[in-house]
């Protein structure tokens, strides 16, 4: 298990970029696309400056930037593509509100994981993914070498994620973060706002009830 | 034998990140590594779980436009000039409380260090005796009591344009009165 995220989470927030220049005042001669260019190499940190200064089009490099994360935990959460879109859209119109109380303490990305998990989490408390029955589990690659290995593969993978969707609510937010994302028991316990001995707990609890449930299945 | 490995060494051997003390346990116990070995497979079976389809390469800009048109009817409220300002005096506030209360700590803690004055002397100067601060051992205290470097502590300082733009945004009766209010104070100082 890989421990330690890459790309955005780990912007580098250490450089703060001068180079940041002010369109306002330009009239019409700024187009959109020009001031995203400006915008697109700077670090989180700037963009997050640059928007709270007025700059919109900051926010769209945040959210070309850090689509892909917040998607992929909605969709783990759940299991299909419109409501995990859905749900991403929530993320980020909540983190355009609410970026006014960003404190930098930590990266923005664990701060919209944080986001996320409470969009997701009050989304499951109205509503239980929708998961596949696992009959319908995803159909072989004909391409593949043994199709009944991949047809089994496929239909363990549904009862497991079935399974992860029946924990509660904390232990199944730690097994996404850390399992899925990938990110280190400190980044979970910003994100859940815990303490890193109950992050640990509650992963190991986790994975036990996977196990009883497993067996069980 | 020692003891089992708790919840927490149990995730930590999980992730191969067990010290050795207990690593020696580890290896003795059979509960404690079928323990493990179970755990294990039931997280690598949820990590294979876990795939997520690639969205059409098209969705990530659809998407981006849908969040552009969301957030279209939503102002951006710039943080304004009180706030700006507010942040750096909250935390040179709360700096300065903490270095109070480690000094008074530190007073209370040894107070034969602490020359007490006379009341009489004390009374007929008018005055309370002031102990003379070390400046490398108080930036110390500063920086350990507030968690911050020296540098963020220096950030932390209102800048002289953001006392500027302070003042110029107060209108002319407030300007009247700030002023006022200045003179009033430097007056009872020098009582």
């Amino acid at each position: 298990m890989r421990i330690g995220p890459e790309s955005a989470l780990s912007a580098d927030w250490t450089v703060w970029d001068l180079t940041m220049r002010r369109h306002e005042g330009q009239g019409g001669a700024s187009t959109r696309t020009g001031e995203i260019a400006d915008l697109t190499g700077a670090d989180d940190r700037t963009l997050v400056q640059a928007f709270l200064d007025g700059r919109r089009d900051a926010f769209d490099v945040i959210v070309e930037r850090h689509r892909r994360n917040v998607y992929q935990l909605c969709y783990r959460f759940v299991a299909n593509h419109e409501d995990a879109a859905d749900l991403a859209q929530d993320v980020f119109v909540r983190a355009f509100k609410g970026l006014r109380n960003f404190k930098g303490d930590s990266s923005l990305g664990t701060w919209l994981y944080r986001v996320s998990v409470n969009v997701c989490l009050n989304r499951a408390a109205i509503k239980r993914p929708a998961l596949a029955p696992i009959e319908a589990a995803p159909a072989a690659d004909p391409r593949a070498i043994d199709p009944l290995a991949r047809v089994v593969q496929g239909e363990r993978a549904e009862v497991v994620r079935q399974a992860v969707a029946q924990l509660p609510p904390k232990q199944r937010a730690t097994v996404m973060l850390r399992v899925y994302q990938e990110l280190s028991h400190e980044e979970i316990s910003q994100i859940l706002g815990t303490s890193v001995g109950a992050v640990k707990a509650n992963f190991f609890h986790a994975l036990g009830n996977l196990r009883r449930i497993l067996k069980s299945s | 034998m020692s003891a089992h490995l708790s919840t927490q060494e149990l995730v930590d051997a999980l992730e191969g990140t067990l010290p050795d003390a207990r690593q020696a346990h580890l290896t003795a116990c059979e509960a404690c590594s079928r323990e493990i070995a179970e755990l294990t497979g039931v997280a690598r079976e949820t990590q294979l779980s876990g795939e997520v389809p690639e969205p059409s390469p098209l969705f990530w800009d659809h998407f981006s436009a849908r969040v552009r048109t969301a957030t279209e009817a939503e102002a951006i409220r710039p943080l304004s000039w009180w706030e700006r300002a507010w942040q750096p005096i909250v935390a040179v506030s709360a700096v300065a409380a903490t270095v109070l209360l480690a000094v008074l700590v530190f007073k209370g803690r040894s107070p034969e260090t602490v020359p007490i004055a006379p009341a009489s002397t004390t009374a007929a100067a008018g005055q309370t005796a002031v102990e003379p601060i070390d400046d490398s051992s108080f930036d110390f205290v500063v920086r350990v009591a507030s968690g911050s470097t020296k540098d963020e502590l220096h950030a932390a300082r209102p800048s002289a344009d953001t006392t500027a733009a302070m003042l110029e945004d107060l209108t002319p009766e407030q300007q009247a009165e700030f002023i006022r209010l200045l003179k009033t104070d430097s007056i009872n100082n020098e009582q």
